[in-house]
């Protein structure tokens, strides 16, 4: 009876072990760059620690910097070249220019800055194996985020962009294929 | 002076990194000051503050000021990039030196060890039992019917739910499951698990099971059929051909000739009907009477 028991539940589990089965091979690609050894669902975990923090301590909300029409429709080739350059951008400005209010923040915030490094550095290796070239609406799509950004001071900018990571995050999740 | 005192107390020594399965511990040697209890603390540094955010340390809450000589760091090696560890040592307001490892840690050297499994088989379905060992990891499952290697199975795991469901199979049938574990943050795979096989048995027991609850079943429907037959045929009874009964008032009393009739003797029967006798007749009757009284 109790065997019976058993192989029902079995089966109920079954649609839910076919869901883990196909999703299979998805991998982070951004042209033809294919991002190994990054766990987008890790670097959400860690955003997902700060978010509440950041978003509160984020006064200006009239404006948004990474605006719909920055990553909408990026061309394919393209859109790793925008990426790096956007990881660069919160490497060397964002994460800077954030003061963490208390040390846990701050060790949180640390693990992201080290993961959009990483991330950075598998991006530049496919860049230098010319994998990752930039073109004109890269370019354009990168300008209007810098002049969004450079329109606020530079503690302000930073954590509107550390609470708009999930923007960020939606769009890199899109490129799973 | 106060450098002089700071020389007292050595640094922790021999600062060295122990990674298994994702899994990141810092240790070092005690270090030793008769009658005094040491602490220590540990402070970690990523890529990104080294080249980043001034050389800055960030200090791990859980680790400072312990007793022991080991601190969990897995909480903190969170990307995968090199990271530099230290270690002070402190016996009430005197510290000492940082101790520092003596190469960078980058957590893609992580021991990655095959997974523990268990291969079961429930009737005609063949499941695996994995080892939970964190968020990190994904298993790479291969199974085949033994003797047919060529023709192996894969499904990959991405989060365990007790056991996994692989196939539904063969019944008499050997099979042989093997599983690697693949961290998706470093791009790298363990080993294979040893393989184990398994004999699918012949459901024969599963069989009995459902052939008792059909009997069971088969018992209770000739029990409660009968009974819905008759309660069924009672409501449709009920509804179609129902009992008049008369209210008591409207209840007619039974004709009183008939009341009359009830009980009545033969001879009796001369006073219903018009009986026409001449005297000697009643006199023969009354004789008659008398004669059968007195005997």
């Amino acid at each position: 009876m109790m065997k019976t028991m058993g192989c029902f539940s079995y089966l109920l589990a079954l649609p839910f072990v076919f869901a883990i089965t196909f999703s299979e091979g998805r991998k982070l690609r951004f042209g033809v760059c294919e991002l190994h050894g990054t766990s987008l669902l890790e670097i959400k975990t860690y955003f997902d620690a700060i978010r509440g923090t950041v978003q509160d301590e984020d006064r200006v909300t009239d404006t948004v910097l990474l605006k719909k029409i920055l990553l909408h429709n990026v061309p394919a080739l393209e859109s790793c070249c925008l990426l790096r350059h956007l990881l660069r951008f919160y490497v060397e400005n964002v994460f800077r220019h954030y003061q963490a209010t208390n040390p846990l923040l701050r060790r949180k915030t640390s693990s992201l800055s080290n993961s959009f490094l990483s991330v950075k550095t598998t991006l530049r290796q496919c860049h230098d194996q010319k994998k990752c070239t930039c073109g004109a609406e890269a370019n354009r799509r990168l300008e209007l985020f810098r002049e969004e950004y450079e329109k606020l001071d530079h503690d302000t900018a930073a954590i509107k962009a550390l609470g708009e990571m999930d923007i960020l995050f939606k769009w890199m999740e899109k490129a799973k294929n | 002076m106060h450098s002089d005192k700071e020389a007292l107390l050595p640094a922790p020594q021999n600062i060295s990194i122990f990674s298994t399965n994702m899994k990141h511990f810092l240790t070092w040697s005690p270090v030793i000051i008769p009658g005094e209890t040491v602490r220590y603390s540990v402070e970690f540094q990523g890529e990104y503050e080294r080249y980043y955010a001034n050389e800055s340390w960030i200090p791990i809450s859980e680790c400072s000021f312990i007793i022991v000589t080991q601190c969990n760091v897995t909480e903190d090696i969170s990307a995968t990039v090199p990271y530099n560890l230290r270690v002070r040592a402190d016996v009430g307001t005197q510290g000492s030196e940082w101790g520092t490892l003596k190469r960078l840690f980058n957590r893609n050297t992580t021991l990655l060890t095959p997974p523990r499994i268990k291969v079961i088989a429930d009737g005609y379905h063949l499941l695996v039992e994995l080892e939970d060992m964190g968020p990190a990891f994904q298993f790479h499952i291969l199974y085949w019917k033994n003797g047919q290697e060529s023709s192996v199975q894969k499904m990959m795991v991405k989060e365990i739910t007790s056991a996994v469901h692989l196939d539904t199979v063969e019944a008499g049938t050997d099979y042989c499951v093997k599983v690697q574990t693949y961290v998706e943050a470093i791009n790298r795979s363990s080993n294979f698990s040893q393989t184990q096989c398994i004999r699918v048995q012949d459901a024969r027991s599963t069989w009995v099971t459902i052939t008792l609850i059909s009997f069971a079943g088969f018992i209770m429907a000739a029990l409660v059929l009968p009974f819905l037959i008759w309660k069924i045929s009672r409501i449709f009874e009920y509804s179609c051909c129902p009992v008049v009964i008369l209210p008591e008032t409207l209840k007619v009393a039974e004709p009183t000739t008939k009341l009359f009739l009830r009980g009545i003797e033969k001879a009796e029967y001369c006073d219903m009907s018009l009986c026409v006798m001449t005297p000697e007749e009643v006199f023969h009757l009354w004789i008659q009477d008398t004669l059968s009284y007195d005997l």
